[in-house]
C-alpha cells in the first residue's frame, strides 16, 4: 500500500489526524515532496475551517468605533442600526420581545443576534457583559483569535510552515500549491497580512483573470476592515464568474457597511443567477428580520423551506412568528418537527411547553417545561424559570410566579425582564418601594427594554410624583413610540400639567 | 436533523483477509454490475478491500416458510470470496478483452491492474440456487509503471464494443491501455494531486481536476496526439525506468514543457474548491451528458463543453455521492459525514433521511425484490442496501425518571418550604419562634443618591440580646431601601448593654469602599417590666444629685404601674430580678436596689442617662450642670464575687476539657485494640472491651455538662461584665473623672467579657491593672519605657487573689488617693476608643400620654396590612413633618445617611439636639406593638452619625 494513497484517502474519509501523521512521516523521509507538503497544509486548514460567509458576530468595538458606515442618520428602513419599529405589520414590540439591540427577537441564536448595538459608549459598556456573556470586543479580535490559536497545535515540532520565511513569491507563482497555501495561512494560521501578500501576488501573476484569486483577496481586505477595497475585488470577480459564495460575501461587505438594500440587491442578482439557492434566502431574510420587516422575512424563510424543507433556522424562525401573532397551534407544529428530527435541547422543550399553554393544551404544558429544566443549562436555566413564571401567572398563581421569577434571578442575576415582573408583582402587593427598586434595576440591566419604565412611570405617577414619571415615560417613549398606554400617560401628565 | 430514516433491506460486514482486523474502504472499492454475465442480467454487489479480500454478493429477497417476503443477508448471497495479494484501490466492470465482449472485472492494485472474468459454477445454471459459488480468472494484467491512483474506464475514441482502460497514477501521469495493450503514457500538466476523474463519452474526453482546483477537459485525440509525440522519445524511461513514487513535479512539469506539444485542455472551469468525486449521467436516449462534481462545499453541475448547469451549496461535509436521471430531472444523492443522506433533485431538497454510518462511497443498484435501491459501503466494510422509508422515525426524547408522586406528602412539603421561603424572603425579619419575650422591631433605611450595588449591612449586638438577622446583602440601594430587624433578648440573663453598632460597608460608584457605622440604644423596656416596688434588698447604691430629686413617673413613664407613687418604682428583668428605684425629695438622693448588684448597673446607667436628658431640657435648665456623686460604698465585694464566679467556671471548663480528651483518648484505644481483634485471623474472646467501648462512650457524654458549663459561663460573664461596667461607673461618680481617665480605666479594667478567647477576662485584666499600678505609681518625668517590662505569657492564674489583690490597690487608689490617670502622651493617642458617643436627649413626655401597651406581645405575625399601616404612619409623619407642628403620637425615628459625596464633604456630625427633621433619612423605631395604629412611643431617640467613621 502506497503510504501518500492512504493519505489521501483518509483525506478524503476526514481522518484529519492519521492523514497528517502519515504525511509528517513522508515528509521526514523527503522535505522536499509537494504533494505531500500540500496535502498536508489542506489538511491541517480543513481542521480548523470555517465558513466565513455565514453570520459573523460585531463586537463591541466594532460597532462602536465604526466609521464605515456611510450614512450616519440614515432614513428609517434603510439601515440595520437605526431601523425603529416600523409599522409595517407583524406584532409590535408589546407582544415580540426585542434583543438589546431593540430588533425583534429571532427564532435562532445567531452570532450577533443576540448582542447589542448600541448607540453611545456609555450605553455599551452599562450593557450587561457578564462571566457568561463575555462578547469579544471586536470581531477581528474576537472568533478569529481562538482559530488562530490553531496554529499552536503544533507545538511539538514547532509551526509547520515558518511563514516568516516563506518565498511567497515564489509560491505565488506556482499555481498548483498557492491555492492550498493560501487556505493555509488565512484558517490554519490566521495571518491575513502574509495571506494577502500571496493573494495579491498570486493575482498578478494571473494578469488578474482568476476569480478565485480576487475573492481571497476581498476577503483578506474584509477581515483587515477595508470593505470598500473588498467590495472592489468581489465585483471584480464577479464579472469575471458568477459564485454563490461571492455574492454571499459582497452582501457581507454591505451589511458591515450597513447597507442593507445594496445587500438585498446582491442576493436578489446572485438568486437570478442560482434560482432558489438556501444560502441566498436566508441571509435575505435575515436581513429582513433586521429591518422589522417580518412578514417579508417569513416570507424568504418559507422559500427557503420550500428548497430544503429541513432547514432548522427557518422552521425555529417561522415557528417564532407564528407563536408571536397569536398562533401557538401553528407554532407548536413547528417545534414539533423540530423536534422529531432530533433536535433535543432546552430551548425547543421550552418553546414546545410555551406553545402547549397559550394553546390549551395543558396537559402536556408543565411536561416540557420539566424537560426544559432537566435539560437547561446554566445560560438557558434563567430564561425557563422566567417562562414558567409566564405560565404561573397565567393560570392565576402569583406565589409561584413569584418563586419563579425570583429562580431566575438566581441562576442569572442579569435577568432584567424577571426583574421587571417581580415589580409588577411587588407592586401589586403593596410594596411599592421594592417595586420602584425592581423597576429600576431592570431599566438599568436591559435598557432595550421600554416596560420597565413604563411600570416605573406609572409607579410614580400613582404616589404622585409626577415629575419623575414625565421624565421616565419620555425613556419609555424613546424606545417604543408606539406604546398606547406610554402615550396615553404622558397625555394625562400634560394637561395635569397645563392646569396648573 | 431529519425525520426519516433509510431502512436496511440488506446489509452484512465485510472482514479484512486477516481474521480479527477491520477492514478498511474507500470510494472505488465498492461496484455495482453483472460482472458474471448473467443473463436475465441481474445486479451483484462486489466488494474489495484495502487488505486485499474480494467479495460478490447477490442480495436477493427470498419467501419464508410462511409465503411472506423477507430480506437480510444469508450466507448463500456470498458467491465469491478470495483474497488478493495486493490491496485492491479500485475496481471497475467492462468488455476489457479483445476476444469476446463480455463483462470483465479489473482490479486496480497500487503496481498493477489486473482484468479477470468472473464465472459461477455449480448451481442451476447461475439461477442464483443452492451451491452456486463464482470462479474468478485472471485474463490479463498489467503491471504499472507508477503507482497507480485510480481507473477510468470508457469508449475512448470512439471504439465500439469494447472498453479501453486509463490509469492515473499518483504523481497525475494517465496510462492508457487499449485493453491488452499499453497505448500511451502522459503526463497531465499542473497536477500535483491526483484528484477524481471522469470520462465523457459523447465527447470523448477526460476530465480531471488539476491542483488549482480546476476542473480540467483533455479530448482523447488531444492526449493521444501530444504523447505521441512524447511517447517516442519517453516511453522506454516513462515505462520502466522511473522509479514508481519518485513525486518530483518539477521533473514532471519539464516534461510536459519539453516533450512534444504542450498538452492543453479543451475547457477549463475553476472549482475554487477541492473536488471529493466526479460522476457523468445521461448520454443515453439523446439525453444530455452532465457531469457531477463533488466538491468540499457543493455539488457543481457542468454540461459537456464546460458550461455551468447548477450550483448547490451544501453546509456540510459530504462524503460520497451518487447520480440518476429520473423524468428527465437529474435526481443526487449525497451523504455526508453527519451520517444523513440527503437527496436532491437539481438545487431542491427532496428527501432526508438518517444512516446508521457514513458511507464512503454510494450507488444505485435493481436487485431481484427491490428496485432503485441505495448501495453503500461503509469504511469499515459494512455494505448495506436500503431503501428510503416513509415510516418516520420519529425522535423519541429518553423518558424522564418517573417517580410515584405522593401527593400529600409533596403537599405537607410543599407547605413547609413556603413557610421557609416566606420566612426568609420577607426582608422585614420574621421573628421564628421566640416565645412571649418583647422585640423591638427597627428599620433601617438607607438612602442613597446613586444607585449602589451589593450594600452590606451588618448589626453587631451584645451577647443576651439577640437579632433577626445580623447580615443584609443588598444588590441594589437606589434612593431608598429599607430594613426591617428585630431586637429581643435571646437569653435570660442580665444584659450588660443595650448598644447595637449598625456597619454598612459598601463600595462607592468611584470604586472606593465605604463604611458607615451606626450606634444607637435599645429602649429599657426590651429587657425590664414593671412591677411593684419592694422595700428591703440585698445590695444598694445610693446617687447623689445636686438638683432637686424628679418624680420618677416622670422619668421612666412607661414603666410606671402606679402612677400615684412618685418615689418608688419597681422593674423586674424578664429572668426575675427586681429593681426598685427610689427617690428621696429631702436628701435629693436615688437609691436603686436589688437582690443582685448585675441588675442594678442598666437601671442605674438608666437612670442617669434619663436625669441628664430632664435636667437638659431646655425649659429646665437654669445654669448648673447636674452634678451626680455617689453615697453608697463601693461594691468591691460583689465585684470580687462575680469574678470567684467567673474564675470557678472557667476553671470548671478547663478540668470538664481535659476530661473530655482523656476518655476520648481511652475510647479510641479501646477502638484501636478492638480492630485488631477482629482483624485478627484467630478468633479470641473480646474479654469485654466491648463493655468498655459502651462504658467510655457513655462516659463521652460529659459533653452536656461542658455545654451545660459553657452557658452558665456565658451568664456569668454578663454578670461580670455588669458589676464591672457598675463598679467604673461609680468610681467616675465618686471621683469625679475626666472622660479621659475614664476611658483609661475602663480599658484595663474592661467591662467586656469574651467568652471564646484563648486568654480569659481575669489574666488580662491582672496585666492590665499591673501595668496601670505600675506606670502611674511612677514618677511622671521618667518617660515609661515601651519595651521595658517582658509582659510574661498570659496564661490563667492558679487562683484570683492577686487580681482581687491588685484590682482592690486600684481602686483604693483612684477613689482615696486621688491618683491621677495618665499614660504618656503617644501611648493616649493609642488608646481604642472603646464605645462610640453617642448623644442622648428625652423629649418632654405629654403627662396626659396613656402609657403604651406593654412590650410582649411578639410582633412575629404582623399581618401584612399592620405593617403598612406603619407606613402609612410614617409618611404621615413625613407630611406633618412638613408642616411644622409635630403631632405627639409620633414612632420615634433615627437617621442613618449614606452620603456618596468623598468623606471630606461628608457633613459634620451635628451638635448635640440634632434637629429630626432635617434629617434626610430616618431609621425607623416604631413601637413594639401589635396594632394597626401606632399608639405611642416610650421616648425619642436620635442620633447623629458617629464622628470619623
Amino acid at each position: 500500500m502506497d503510504p501518500l494513497f492512504l493519505a489521501l484517502s483518509c483525506f478524503r474519509r476526514r481522518k484529519f489526524d492519521r492523514c497528517i501523521k502519515i504525511c509528517t512521516e513522508l515528509l521526514s523521509k523527503n522535505p522536499y515532496d509537494q504533494a505531500v507538503w500540500s496535502l498536508k497544509t489542506r489538511a491541517l486548514t480543513e481542521q480548523v475551517w470555517v465558513d466565513e460567509c455565514d453570520g459573523e458576530e460585531e463586537g463591541l468595538a466594532d460597532v462602536l468605533m465604526d466609521d464605515n458606515t456611510i450614512a450616519s442618520v440614515a432614513r428609517p428602513g434603510t439601515s440595520l442600526r437605526t431601523a425603529p419599529p416600523s409599522s409595517a405589520g407583524g406584532p409590535s414590540q408589546t407582544f415580540r420581545p426585542s434583543t438589546q439591540s431593540g430588533r425583534p427577537l429571532s427564532g435562532v441564536v445567531r452570532p450577533g443576534s443576540q448582542g447589542g448595538r448600541p448607540g453611545t459608549m456609555d450605553q455599551a459598556l452599562r450593557t450587561p457583559r457578564t462571566a457568561q456573556t463575555a462578547r469579544p470586543v471586536s470581531a477581528t479580535s474576537g472568533r478569529h483569535v481562538r482559530l488562530g490559536t490553531a496554529s499552536m497545535i503544533q507545538v511539538g515540532e514547532g509551526p509547520f510552515i515558518n511563514l516568516a520565511r516563506l518565498n511567497v513569491a515564489k509560491y505565488a507563482a506556482q499555481q498548483n500549491i498557492a491555492k492550498a497555501l493560501f487556505e493555509y495561512i488565512y484558517f490554519h494560521e490566521n495571518d491575513v497580512r502574509h495571506a494577502l501578500d500571496l493573494a495579491a501576488q498570486a493575482t498578478q501573476v494571473l494578469e488578474f483573470k482568476d476569480w478565485w484569486w480576487k475573492v481571497q483577496l476581498g476577503r483578506c481586505y474584509y477581515r483587515l476592515g477595508l470593505f470598500r477595497d473588498a467590495e472592489k475585488q468581489f465585483k471584480s470577480a464577479l464579472k469575471l464568474q458568477d459564485n454563490i459564495n461571492t455574492y454571499l460575501l459582497l452582501g457581507r461587505v454591505y451589511i458591515r457597511l450597513d447597507q442593507p438594500m445594496a445587500a438585498l440587491e446582491v442576493y436578489r442578482e446572485g438568486l437570478d443567477k442560482f434560482p432558489g439557492e438556501v444560502t441566498l434566502l436566508t441571509a435575505m431574510a435575515r436581513i429582513y428580520e433586521g429591518l422589522h420587516d417580518l412578514p417579508k422575512a417569513v416570507k424568504y424563510y418559507r422559500d427557503v423551506l420550500h428548497y430544503d424543507a429541513t432547514h432548522v433556522e427557518a422552521i425555529a424562525c417561522t415557528a417564532t412568528t407564528h407563536f408571536y401573532s397569536d398562533q401557538p397551534e401553528v407554532a407548536l407544529r413547528f417545534y414539533r418537527r423540530l423536534l422529531q428530527m432530533g433536535i433535543y435541547n432546552c430551548e425547543i422543550f421550552n418553546n414546545l411547553g410555551l406553545c402547549c399553554f397559550y394553546a390549551q393544551q395543558y396537559d402536556m404544558t408543565l411536561t416540557c417545561f420539566e424537560r426544559a429544566l432537566s435539560l437547561a443549562t446554566d445560560r438557558s436555566i434563567a430564561d425557563v424559570w422566567y417562562n414558567l413564571g409566564h405560565v404561573a401567572l397565567g393560570i392565576g398563581d402569583i406565589n409561584l410566579a413569584y418563586q419563579c421569577f425570583r429562580l431566575a434571578l438566581v441562576s442569572d442575576n442579569d435577568h432584567g425582564e424577571s426583574y421587571n415582573n417581580l415589580g409588577v408583582l411587588e407592586y401589586r402587593r403593596g410594596n411599592l418601594e421594592t417595586a420602584r427598586a425592581f423597576f429600576m434595576t431592570a431599566a438599568n440591566l436591559s435598557p432595550h427594554m421600554f416596560q420597565p419604565h413604563y411600570n416605573h412611570a406609572k409607579l410614580a405617577h400613582k404616589v404622585g410624583d409626577l415629575q419623575t414619571s414625565f421624565i421616565i415615560v419620555q425613556k419609555a417613549l424613546a424606545l417604543f413610540p408606539e406604546h398606547v398606554d406610554s402615550k396615553e400617560l404622558l397625555k394625562t401628565l400634560e394637561t395635569h400639567f397645563h392646569t396648573l | 436533523m431529519s425525520l426519516f430514516k433509510a431502512r436496511e433491506w440488506w446489509g452484512t460486514a465485510v472482514e479484512a483477509a486477516t481474521p480479527g482486523e477491520e477492514e478498511e474502504c474507500d470510494a472505488g472499492c465498492l461496484l455495482v454490475a453483472n460482472v458474471n454475465n448473467e443473463q436475465p442480467a441481474r445486479d451483484k454487489v462486489v466488494v474489495g478491500g484495502f487488505s486485499g479480500s474480494l467479495r460478490v454478493f447477490l442480495p436477493q429477497a427470498h419467501r419464508s416458510e410462511e409465503g411472506e417476503e423477507v430480506s437480510g443477508y444469508r450466507p448463500d448471497h456470498l458467491l465469491l470470496e478470495t483474497t488478493l495479494n495486493y490491496p485492491i484501490l479500485q475496481l471497475a466492470v467492462g468488455k476489457f478483452v479483445s476476444s469476446n465482449s463480455l463483462e470483465h472485472l479489473c482490479i486496480l492494485h497500487p503496481d498493477r491492474l489486473v482484468v479477470c472474468s468472473v464465472v459461477g459454477v455449480g448451481g442451476g445454471g447461475g439461477g442464483g440456487g443452492q451451491g452456486e459459488h463464482f470462479r474468478l480468472t485472471i485474463a490479463y494484467q498489467h503491471k504499472l509503471p507508477r503507482r497507480g491512483h485510480s481507473l477510468v474506464t470508457g469508449t475512448f475514441g470512439g471504439v465500439r464494443g469494447k472498453h479501453y482502460l486509463a490509469v492515473q497514477s499518483l504523481d497525475g501521469c494517465l496510462v492508457v491501455y487499449e485493453q491488452e495493450s499499453l497505448a500511451f503514457v502522459t503526463f497531465l500538466p499542473g497536477s500535483l494531486l491526483p484528484g477524481p476523474i471522469a470520462y465523457l463519452p459523447r465527447a470523448d474526453a477526460i476530465v480531471t481536476v488539476a491542483a488549482d482546483w480546476s476542473l480540467q477537459c483533455y479530448r482523447y485525440q488531444t492526449i493521444a496526439v501530444a504523447s505521441e509525440n512524447d511517447n517516442t522519445t519517453n516511453n522506454t524511461t516513462a515505462a520502466a525506468a522511473i522509479p514508481p513514487n519518485n513525486n518530483n513535479n518539477s521533473s514532471n512539469n519539464n516534461r510536459g514543457g519539453s516533450g512534444g506539444r504542450r498538452l492543453t485542455p479543451e475547457w477549463t472551469q475553476l472549482l475554487g474548491e477541492a473536488a471529493v468525486e466526479m460522476k457523468v449521467v445521461g448520454g443515453e436516449e439523446g439525453e444530455p451528458v452532465s457531469l457531477l462534481v463533488l466538491a468540499q462545499r457543493g455539488i457543481y453541475c457542468f454540461k459537456e463543453s464546460g458550461v455551468l448547469k447548477f450550483v448547490k451549496k451544501l453546509e456540510f461535509d459530504p462524503s460520497c455521492f451518487t447520480a440518476f436521471i429520473v423524468d428527465k430531472g437529474i435526481h443526487i444523492c449525497v451523504a455526508s459525514h453527519t451520517n444523513t443522506l440527503l437527496v436532491y433533485r437539481e438545487t431542491q431538497l427532496k428527501w432526508a433521511s438518517q444512516l446508521q454510518f457514513p458511507p464512503v462511497a454510494l450507488t444505485r443498484a435493481d436487485f431481484p425484490g427491490i428496485t432503485g435501491a441505495l448501495v453503500m459501503l461503509g469504511e469499515a466494510g459494512q455494505v448495506q442496501v436500503t431503501y428510503l422509508g416513509t415510516d418516520p422515525s420519529l425522535f423519541v426524547a429518553p423518558p424522564t425518571e418517573t417517580r410515584e408522586i405522593n401527593y400529600d406528602h409533596t403537599d405537607k412539603e410543599l407547605v413547609r418550604l413556603h413557610k421557609i421561603i416566606k420566612a426568609s424572603t420577607k426582608d422585614t425579619g420574621a421573628l421564628v419562634g421566640m416565645g412571649r419575650v418583647p422585640a423591638v422591631p427597627v428599620v433601617l433605611r438607607i438612602t442613597a443618591h446613586t444607585p449602589l450595588n451589593t450594600v452590606r449591612v451588618n448589626v453587631a449586638v451584645e451577647k443576651p440580646i439577640g437579632v433577626t438577622q445580623d447580615t443584609f446583602v443588598l444588590r441594589t440601594v437606589c434612593d431608598t431601601s429599607q430594613i426591617m430587624i428585630k431586637f429581643y433578648q435571646a437569653e435570660p440573663y442580665i444584659p450588660p448593654s443595650l448598644s447595637v453598632t449598625i456597619i454598612t460597608s459598601y463600595v462607592s460608584h468611584t470604586g472606593a469602599p465605604r463604611i458607615n457605622t451606626v450606634q444607637l440604644e435599645l429602649p429599657l423596656r426590651l429587657v425590664v417590666r414593671p412591677c411593684t416596688p419592694s422595700k428591703e434588698a440585698d445590695h444598694k447604691i445610693t446617687i447623689s444629685s445636686n438638683k432637686a430629686a424628679v418624680n420618677l413617673p416622670d422619668l421612666f413613664p412607661e414603666l410606671v404601674q402606679d402612677a400615684g407613687v412618685g418615689t418608688a418604682i419597681g422593674l423586674q428583668y424578664y429572668n426575675g430580678m427586681e429593681v426598685t428605684i427610689l427617690s428621696s425629695r429631702t436628701t435629693n438622693r436615688y437609691r436603686l436596689q436589688s437582690d443582685s448588684m448585675a441588675a442594678l448597673w442598666l437601671i442605674l446607667k438608666e437612670l442617669m442617662r434619663r436625669l441628664k436628658g430632664y435636667w437638659n431640657q431646655p425649659s429646665r435648665r437654669d445654669g448648673e450642670e447636674l452634678q451626680l456623686g455617689v453615697a453608697s460604698s463601693f461594691p468591691t465585694h460583689e465585684l470580687f464575687f462575680e469574678i470567684d464566679a467567673h474564675f470557678i467556671r472557667r476553671k470548671k471548663h478547663k478540668e470538664l476539657e481535659l476530661q473530655l480528651a482523656r476518655r476520648s483518648a481511652q475510647f479510641r484505644a479501646v477502638q484501636r485494640r478492638l480492630l485488631t481483634k477482629f482483624k485478627d485471623k484467630t478468633p479470641t474472646p473480646l474479654a469485654n472491651l466491648d463493655s468498655l467501648l459502651e462504658g467510655t462512650y457513655k462516659q463521652i457524654h460529659v459533653t452536656d455538662v461542658i455545654t451545660e458549663n459553657l452557658k452558665g459561663m456565658e451568664e456569668d460573664g454578663c454578670q461580670l461584665s455588669c458589676v464591672v461596667r457598675l463598679v467604673l461607673e461609680m468610681t467616675r461618680l465618686a471621683t469625679g473623672m475626666s472622660d479621659q481617665e475614664f476611658a483609661l480605666l475602663s480599658a484595663a479594667v474592661s467591662p467586656v467579657v469574651h467568652l471564646s478567647m484563648e486568654q480569659g477576662w481575669e489574666e488580662t485584666t491582672d496585666a492590665a491593672i499591673t501595668f496601670l499600678l505600675r506606670s502611674y505609681s511612677r514618677p511622671p518625668p521618667t518617660p515609661m519605657p515601651r519595651d521595658a517590662p517582658p509582659t510574661p505569657e498570659l496564661t490563667m492564674p492558679p487562683d484570683t487573689s492577686k487580681l482581687k489583690k491588685h484590682l482592690g490597690i486600684l481602686l483604693d487608689k483612684i477613689t482615696k488617693g486621688g491618683a491621677q490617670l495618665s499614660l504618656d502622651s503617644t501611648s493616649e493617642t493609642k488608646m481604642p476608643e472603646l464605645s462610640k458617643e453617642t448623644v442622648w436627649h428625652d423629649e418632654p413626655e405629654d403627662p396626659s400620654e396613656p402609657p403604651p401597651p406593654p412590650p410582649e406581645d411578639d410582633p412575629t405575625n404582623v399581618p401584612l396590612g399592620s405593617r403598612l399601616g406603619e407606613d402609612r404612619a410614617r409618611s404621615a409623619r413625613i407630611r406633618s413633618a412638613r408642616q411644622g407642628p409635630r403631632p405627639p403620637l409620633t414612632p420615634a425615628s433615627l437617621s442613618e445617611d449614606m452620603p456618596e459625596e468623598d468623606p471630606a464633604t461628608e457633613p459634620t456630625p451635628s451638635e448635640e439636639l440634632p434637629d429630626l427633621t432635617g434629617d434626610p433619612a430616618a431609621i425607623q423605631l416604631p413601637p413594639p406593638t401589635v396594632e394597626e395604629e401606632p399608639r405611642a412611643t416610650s421616648s425619642r431617640h436620635t442620633f447623629t452619625r458617629p464622628p470619623g467613621t
